[in-house]
């Protein structure tokens, strides 16, 4: 867990040191776009405003120098002058003629005028929307109170007048729906620069307010048209326009919704770009009539006329429309900043991950790679590493101090140099062989290999391989000991084995010189007493005569003397028998061979009161033979020394001695002194004079070897006059 | 009347006295005829040798073997008793001055009738071949003769 919290924490810090620089650097960035195209955007939509400025008054210009040219060219028309001149009616026909078929063309002028110095209609063409009619003469009117017609007969050759944009009124009222006209006039001289009368041209002012408002869809913010007084010709909506043409809306107009504006622009260039009352304006004075207009064919130089005090193209835009821009801008780029953040955050964590895991596998490797180089130091073999060319990769310490060779003196060297001069060939091809089918080989003791020290001596070793297959190919690690010690040993063990053998047939020699040393007792060295034995009591009984009671005294010694060498025979073959016997191991029940062991006592000595007590159910695991001689000597001691003892009392039992079962045998009988204890199992060792109680002295020697063959042990717990026990184990 | 003849196979003269001395402190009064080793055994038994001529059919009551004997042992004579049809049932006792536990399976294997052992104490030896003449010679019944 804490390791992994501090992994955690180290990806942590990694992000950051990634994360960081990146966002920063991002974030200026993303504020220099901000910067840069914020000052963009104004500047693109002040040129526009400025371009859709400059477009409209162009368009209004171009127009207004094609109308002024059409006045005037009619006004220098050789039919006009010639009508004048002479009022042929002929004349006035053709010259009606081409006015109908001018205005047909032009679809631009809603009357063509011819009027005399007096201002009567001589001529008038209505275009009557579309299909242009000559009037008749009942319809002519006299126009001479209209301030156009005055205006236009002060002009002279080659002067062209234009009225103010204003809406088409007929008969006092303005006509509707709204017809906005403007009026160009011009004065109609003879040849003889006598001036005859005036022509007037009533323009369609919509077709301008069209052209510019067809240009303004096109441009951010509106384009609006005012008059020289600040009234919108071209408005915010149909209410706003014309105002100044109706006493109730006199009221509306630019000047008074936007006086900042006007004022800002009452005295200021001829164009230019303000921004008042919350908007950025963009204006152009226009001047209906240019200043670089031709000058006059027929010699007139005076400037064009113009009556308008000229107007105002202007559009608006509400600089909430940039600061939305600004806005829009802004927020898009902190759109874009969060998705590049997050995006630099998840780039961050995964090159943090990235780090920190190969930071971790770097440790984890060098670490085991510590533990690896741990191990190898730390093997108690000498280790080799040898590449698929047979070249020496890596040793350990071992290997320099078996070897005697310094680690840089083996890096690199071929692993033969490790080998004896004369298994070198041999050894190259094992390695070729081995590396066809590498398989780990554990240490093999049959193999007799040698090793080479620095110093030339050799020394045996056991070897065990083992492939390890890496990108280099497969390596081959050696694991090589010095046995040095080990074939010592085994040499040490052969010699000991074969002089074991050796013994032991010794021993089974002596062992068969002892069976036949036995037999041959048993045989022949109780028929030489047999006949002592024999003879003395045929004496005794056919010379009976002869014999005085000193005679059949000393025969009847010689008679015992005999009897007891057949039984000290006798137990002598008995104890050598016990030696050489094997031993046979079954379960049997000790009670019962006890109280068999203790019949026969009783039966051979009837006359005696004896109290014998054997504990039930004891079982053990033995030679029932062996065991029934160990307890007939047994029990044959207790009887023997409880002689006298009223009554005797002999006990057979288990008890618990050091946490093992021990079984006793204990009497009521003479005991012995302790002091001699240790002398109880020696052969032919007795600790009662044989006038007391008779015996070979072998008895318990006997029982002690059954004993000892029985895995167990024997002793002897007693006290002179007290009685003895003699207690025994059974771990066979 | 050989019919009632004790065959004694003893190379020891002391023992052999002795055992007469016990056979007739017994009351035993058969006829006993003394082979001093294996080969006289055999020969007395098969009527060869020294004994050509005997009557094979006419077998003792009982052979008393020593197991201990000069040119043929003991247990080699009861083998080619025990392998011979006229005497593979005559009883033979062993009796022996060996106690050896070997000695006494290989005489049972081989075929033999009783195993005693000759004490060394004199009183304990007559009181075995009293019991011995009681039972062999009074008592068991022989295997009827063969007729060939």
């Amino acid at each position: 867990m804490i390791e992994r919290s501090a992994t955690g924490g180290a990806v942590a810090q990694r992000m950051l040191l990634v994360f960081v620089p990146l966002a920063v650097a991002t974030a200026a960035i993303l504020y220099m776009v901000f910067y840069v195209q914020s000052g963009a955007i104004e500047s693109v939509t002040r040129s526009n405003q400025e371009k859709a400025v400059e477009i409209g008054r162009q368009r209004l210009e171009g127009g207004l120098a094609s109308v002024s040219s059409d006045v005037r060219y009619l006004a220098r028309q050789q039919a006009l002058q010639r009508w004048l001149v002479t009022r042929d009616p002929g004349a006035r026909q053709e010259l009606v003629r081409e006015y109908l078929a001018f205005a047909a063309e032009k679809k631009a002028y809603d009357q063509i005028r011819v009027l005399d110095l007096d201002g009567r209609e001589m001529v008038r063409i209505n275009w009557n929307a579309g299909d242009p009619t000559f009037a008749q003469d009942d319809q002519l009117q006299n126009k001479v109170r209209r301030y156009y017609v005055d205006e236009t007969l002060k002009l002279g050759p080659g002067q062209v007048y234009m009225s103010p944009f204003d809406l088409n009124v007929e008969h006092g009222v303005v006509e509707t729906p709204v017809k906005p006209t403007l009026r160009f006039g011009a004065a109609i001289f003879d040849a003889d620069g006598q001036k005859r009368g005036i022509i007037i041209l009533n323009y369609l002012g919509q077709r301008l307010l069209d052209r510019l408002e067809a240009n303004a869809v096109r441009a951010p913010g509106q384009l609006w048209l005012l008059n020289a007084d600040g009234y919108w010709m071209l408005g915010p909506s149909a209410e706003d326009e014309w105002a100044f043409m109706y006493e109730d809306r006199h009221d509306r107009s630019f000047a008074g919704d936007y006086p900042d504006a006007w004022a800002q622009m009452g005295d200021a260039a001829e164009a230019g770009q303000l921004i008042a009352d919350g908007e950025l304006f963009t204006y152009a004075r226009v001047a209906p009539i240019s200043e670089a207009e031709e000058p006059d064919a027929t010699g007139g130089s005076g400037p064009n006329l113009s009556t308008s005090d000229g107007w105002i193209l202007i559009t608006h835009l509400p600089t909430t429309a940039l600061e939305r821009q600004r806005s829009a801008l802004a927020r898009n780029l902190v759109y874009a900043a969060v998705a590049l953040a997050l995006l630099l955050a998840m780039v961050s964590f995964v090159i943090a991950r990235h780090g920190a895991r190969r930071r971790e596998d770097e440790l984890r490797i060098r670490d085991s790679e510590a533990r690896f180089r741990t191990l190898l130091e730390a093997a108690p073999d000498s280790v080799v590493i040898i590449d698929p060319d047979g070249r020496i990769e890596l040793v350990n310490a071992q290997t320099e101090r078996l070897f005697g060779h310094p680690r840089d003196r083996l890096i690199g060297e071929p692993v033969e140099m490790l080998v004896p001069d004369r298994f070198r060939d041999r050894h190259i091809g094992h390695r070729g062989t081995y590396l066809t089918e590498p398989r780990a080989r554990p240490m093999g003791a049959a193999l007799e290999l040698f090793g080479l020290r620095s110093d030339g001596t050799e020394f045996p070793v056991a070897i065990s391989l083992s492939p390890v297959q890496t990108a280099d190919g497969t390596l081959i690690v050696a694991d090589i000991r010095d046995v040095t010690e080990q074939r010592q040993a085994e040499l040490r063990i052969k010699e000991l084995n074969e002089r074991l053998f050796r013994d032991n047939a010794e021993i089974a020699a002596v062992n068969k010189e002892l069976e036949a040393f036995s037999y041959s007792v048993s045989h022949d060295l109780r028929a030489p007493l047999r006949a002592i034995d024999g003879f003395s009591q045929a004496l005794l009984e056919d010379c009976a005569d002869g014999l005085d009671d000193t005679g059949r005294s000393h025969l009847n010694r010689v008679r015992q003397a005999a009897q007891r060498m057949g039984q000290l025979i006798d137990d002598l073959l008995k104890l050598s028998r016990v030696t050489r016997s094997d031993l046979s191991e079954e379960e049997l029940d000790l009670s019962a061979l006890a109280r068999t062991v203790a019949d026969t006592l009783r039966t051979a000595h009837p006359v005696d009161e004896a109290e014998i007590g054997i504990a039930d159910g004891l079982s053990a695991v033995g030679d029932p033979r062996l065991l029934r001689i160990a307890l007939e000597n047994l029990f044959g001691n207790a009887w023997k020394f409880t002689a006298g003892r009223a009554p005797r009392k002999i006990e057979f039992g288990r008890a618990e001695h050091a946490g093992e079962p021990v079984y006793f045998i204990r009497d009521n009988g003479v005991g012995f002194d302790m002091t001699y204890a240790d002398q109880l199992f020696r052969a032919f060792q007795r600790l009662h004079d044989a006038r007391s109680f008779a015996g070979t002295g072998i008895g318990l020697a006997t029982v002690q070897r059954i004993i000892h063959k029985h895995g167990g042990r024997i002793w002897a717990e007693a006290e002179v006059d007290k009685g003895a026990t003699f207690y025994f184990t059974l771990q066979a | 009347m050989s019919e009632n003849v004790i065959l004694l196979v003893e190379d020891n003269p002391d023992d052999e006295a002795l055992t007469l001395r016990a056979l007739s402190k017994s009351n035993i009064s058969n006829e006993v005829v003394v082979a001093r080793d294996g080969a006289e055994a055999l020969a007395y038994l098969f009527g060869t040798g020294a004994y050509e001529g005997r009557d094979v059919m006419d077998q003792p009551q009982v052979v008393l073997l020593d197991l201990k004997l000069p040119k043929i042992d003991g247990l080699e004579v009861l083998r080619r008793i025990r392998a011979d049809d006229r005497t593979v049932s005559l009883p033979v006792v062993i009796l022996t001055s060996s106690k050896e536990e070997q000695d006494l399976i290989d005489g049972y294997r081989l075929g033999a009738n009783s195993y005693v052992g000759k004490p060394v104490n004199f009183d304990e030896f007559v009181e075995a071949a009293r019991q011995l003449g009681l039972y062999w010679l009074l008592l068991n019944e022989k295997a009827p003769r063969r007729r060939t």
